[in-house]
């Protein structure tokens, strides 16, 4: 209250148009101020640039994330952000909103602590697919079970990639990792069936690559009423890409781009290179 | 902490301190504007303002004005 000036003239910097008496301050004074916010006032601006390998998918994520809730128009105090262990875990510590980073494998059930707790919160939880399917897959299967509303954005980079690049849930059969130099010789995790399989469901499957697809998806997620669990197709370029001969970052991306196509209604089911959502 | 900010033409401003030169803005720009030289990002002035970079820099590094 004290700062509005400092506040109107940058947005961006410590004080955001956040408290709710700032609000009602610049509402009286300038009826506009609502359409001045945009994503760049939900990210810590003073911890970038990030700690992730360059070209890595989880920053379009974390931008994507903040655009969805400021395009819903949530205040900051109704947002939490939950994360859990690994690079898509840090994503908590650069969003400007309450957040929490805390055990590994265990982001559901922190989630569903701090929605339970208050249930005026919108809890959006981001973690990568070794922590939700690997080594938190009991909790995915009973907070899906018991429809508990929150967001779940599933980065699925098919590699455990901070520990540097062992065969993860989300594998695919024959891909050469770490631990499997002779190919993988495993199935990966279905999420898809996984939460479809409750009678009340939302899924989804979106990519880095399909930004419109990924915002629309997040939106439709947080704003659902109910679990919702938001697949990511991303990549890893420093310890998965470069053992499979990929150069850069851009290669993986292309790579995506070729084999995802979007099904804008899909009937009950996603095909393995499908992109959409499923829900009832 | 105020990152390093450069004007690299047209309607490009590029942050050096959040740039990892990934080369996803190189790669992504449909007029095949964007350009790595040496450590450093350069223009060649053929920028459209169809903002694909900004939408895919995965470290908020480059920025057009609309």
């Amino acid at each position: 209250m004290a700062n509005w000036k400092v506040t109107l003239l940058r947005p961006d910097e410590e004080h955001g148009f956040s408290s709710f008496q700032d609000g009602v301050f610049l509402l009286f004074f300038f009826p506009g101020w609502w359409f001045l916010m945009s994503y760049k006032d939900y990210i810590k601006w003073e911890r970038m640039p990030s700690t992730w390998c360059p070209g890595c998918g989880i920053g379009i994520v974390l931008k994507y994330a903040a655009m969805a809730i400021d395009e819903l128009k949530i205040p900051k105090e109704d947002v939490v952000v939950v994360s859990g262990i690994g690079c898509s875990g840090r994503s908590a510590g650069y969003f400007d909103v309450e957040s929490l980073h805390g055990l590994h494998g265990r982001a559901l059930a922190m989630a569903e602590g701090v929605k339970r707790g208050n249930r005026k919160l919108k809890v959006v939880v981001i973690s990568g697919d070794g922590d939700l399917l690997g080594i938190g897959g009991n909790h995915l299967l009973h907070t899906s079970r018991r429809n508990v509303e929150m967001c779940v954005i599933c980065i699925n980079n098919e590699i455990y990639g901070m520990t540097g690049g062992q065969m993860s849930p989300t594998t695919k059969k024959g891909t050469v990792t770490l631990t499997s130099p002779e190919g993988s010789p495993y199935n990966p995790v279905n999420a898809q069936g996984l939460i479809t399989s409750n009678k009340d469901h939302f899924y989804a499957r979106s990519s880095v690559f399909h930004l419109n697809h990924l915002k629309k998806s997040i939106q439709e997620g947080i704003s659902r009423g109910g679990f919702s669990f938001i697949e990511v197709i991303s990549y890893c370029i420093e310890n998965n890409g470069r053992r499979l001969g990929f150069k850069d970052a851009p290669e993986m991306l292309d790579l995506i781009r070729k084999n995802y196509k979007v099904n804008p209604s899909p009937a009950g089911k996603l095909g393995d290179l499908e992109l959409g959502i499923v829900k009832t | 902490m105020e990152a390093e900010k450069k004007k690299i033409g047209g309607p490009l401003t590029w942050i050096k301190g959040y740039c990892k030169l990934c080369s996803i803005c190189v790669y992504i720009c449909p007029a095949k504007d964007l350009m790595i030289k040496g450590n450093e990002i350069v223009s060649l002035g053929k920028c459209t303002k169809c903002q694909l970079c900004e939408k895919f820099c995965p470290d908020f590094a480059i920025e057009v004005e609309k």
